[in-house]
């Protein structure tokens, strides 16, 4: 399990009311505790986008940098670690484009469940690289809207949300991701569809 | 029930990924023994096995851990706390410089009444500068506008004064001047030397006669000639 610790208090729309009147009355202290309740969503977010640690980590600083300077005009019209993560998204987009690459997931290891045997382990390590092969091969859009809705468990509205489109937009963005995975992850198979 | 299709097995799939905290026993069975049986679904077995999956394991990325934050948390509040640092040094390099600037104009007014005796009029209100030609020598038709006004001008662009004198005609005749007349330049209609006693009122026109849009302007140009001589530009 790598859930954040603070799991159960960033889903807590009472405090997050509360930290954001603290900020904007001047408390330095309620900001932390906001970067403290969202530092690892939007860290994975940047790193399943941009693939590294050190891309994600840079991503992560600018995105509360950036935060931190908008926070006090954040209106409230979707939950702030929605906001948060679409100023991840931004960054790691503008970063990515500037690294001239995007990678998804590729240098991070399946967790390990220590019930399952050596074998067991090995076929689902590379089920998972393949998965992730095979998302890093989706349109930048189809990807983006995988990695929020499958990876990081958001529903279709927080992923709306984050990415600026319309819910009906990302439902068609993620059914045709599917689609596609299907294709491309059986045409690396022998015996797949040759199409 | 079987999917038969896959078209079906994909639009079960997309709902399956979608779902928070993995697929039900019986619908992940039924995606699995489609694929398993279908050339062009079985390749999808990952995304079956991922669908099941609850979704906390879904994710793969680690926390990169207390110490990492730590470390992350200290980079955060010194680049939040640099463009702070650095607008205050701004701030305090303009007033600084704005200091600097009023001082040299309080300077200058004290200096202009003891250069222009009280009564001077402004270069505006000056009358033109007469310079009757000789009779043997019939006045130039027009002075060259370029040399004749640039002194002026920039002078008055420069304190922001815009001088309404024309420029003087030629005192002679350029052809008819001989070779060592050329020895005094001025004869060949030269711009008159800006230090000359008779054109200092022009060139440093009282303060206090300047209207506030003017000052601000004079204000604004000795602040800029203050940093350029600062900078060793000049």
């Amino acid at each position: 399990m790598n859930r954040e610790t603070v799991d159960h208090e960033h889903d807590d729309p009472e405090l997050e009311r509360r930290l954001l009147e603290r900020f904007r009355e001047g408390d330095a202290a309620a900001f932390d505790r906001i970067v403290r309740l969202h530092r690892l969503a939007v860290y994975r977010v940047a790193r399943r986008i941009l693939g590294s640690h050190d891309d994600a980590d840079e991503a992560a600083q600018e995105t509360f940098v950036r935060a931190y300077g908008a926070l006090a005009g954040f209106r409230g019209e979707s939950r702030l670690r929605t906001w948060l993560i679409r100023i991840a998204l931004n960054v790691s987009r503008t970063i990515g484009a500037a690294r001239g690459r995007t990678a998804v997931l590729d240098e991070t290891a399946e967790p390990l469940d220590e019930r399952e045997g050596a074998d067991a382990a090995a076929g689902r390590a590379e089920a998972g690289a393949r998965v992730r092969s095979a998302v890093a091969s989706l349109p930048p859009r189809q990807r983006e809207v995988v990695l929020l809705k499958v990876f990081s468990d958001m529903t279709y509205e927080d992923v709306a949300s984050a990415m600026g489109l319309t819910v009906g937009a990302v439902k068609a963005h993620f059914h045709q991701a599917v689609s596609n995975l299907r294709r491309r992850m059986t045409r690396g198979t022998a015996g797949g569809e040759a199409r | 029930m079987t999917i038969v299709d896959c078209a079906e097995f994909e639009s079960a799939l997309a709902d399956l990924l979608a779902e928070p905290g993995g697929a039900a026993d019986d619908r992940r069975e039924r995606l699995r023994r489609h694929a398993t049986s279908c050339d062009r679904c079985r390749g999808a077995l990952g995304l079956v096995d991922l669908a099941a999956a609850p979704a906390e394991s879904r994710d793969p990325i680690p926390d990169p851990g207390p110490g990492y934050w730590r470390g992350f948390e200290e980079r955060l509040a010194e680049r939040i706390a640099g463009p702070t640092r650095r607008s205050s040094r701004l701030r305090l390099a303009f007033w600084g410089a704005g200091a600097i600037a009023v001082a040299a104009c309080c300077a200058l007014a004290l200096l202009v009444p003891r250069r222009a005796p009280s009564g001077a009029v402004t270069a505006a209100a000056r009358p033109p500068q007469v310079v009757a030609p000789s009779p043997a020598q019939p006045p130039h038709p027009a002075p060259a506008p370029a040399l004749a006004k640039a002194p002026a001008e920039a002078a008055g662009a420069r304190s922001g004064v815009r001088s309404a004198t024309p420029p003087p005609p030629l005192p002679v005749d350029v052809e008819a001047v001989e070779e060592d007349d050329l020895a005094d330049a001025s004869v060949l209609g030269a711009p008159p030397d800006p230090f000359a006693e008779a054109d200092e009122a022009a060139l440093f026109p009282s303060v206090d006669d300047l209207s506030d849009d003017e000052k601000k302007r004079f204000a604004d140009w000795l602040a800029l000639e203050e940093e350029r001589v600062r900078r060793g530009a000049v």
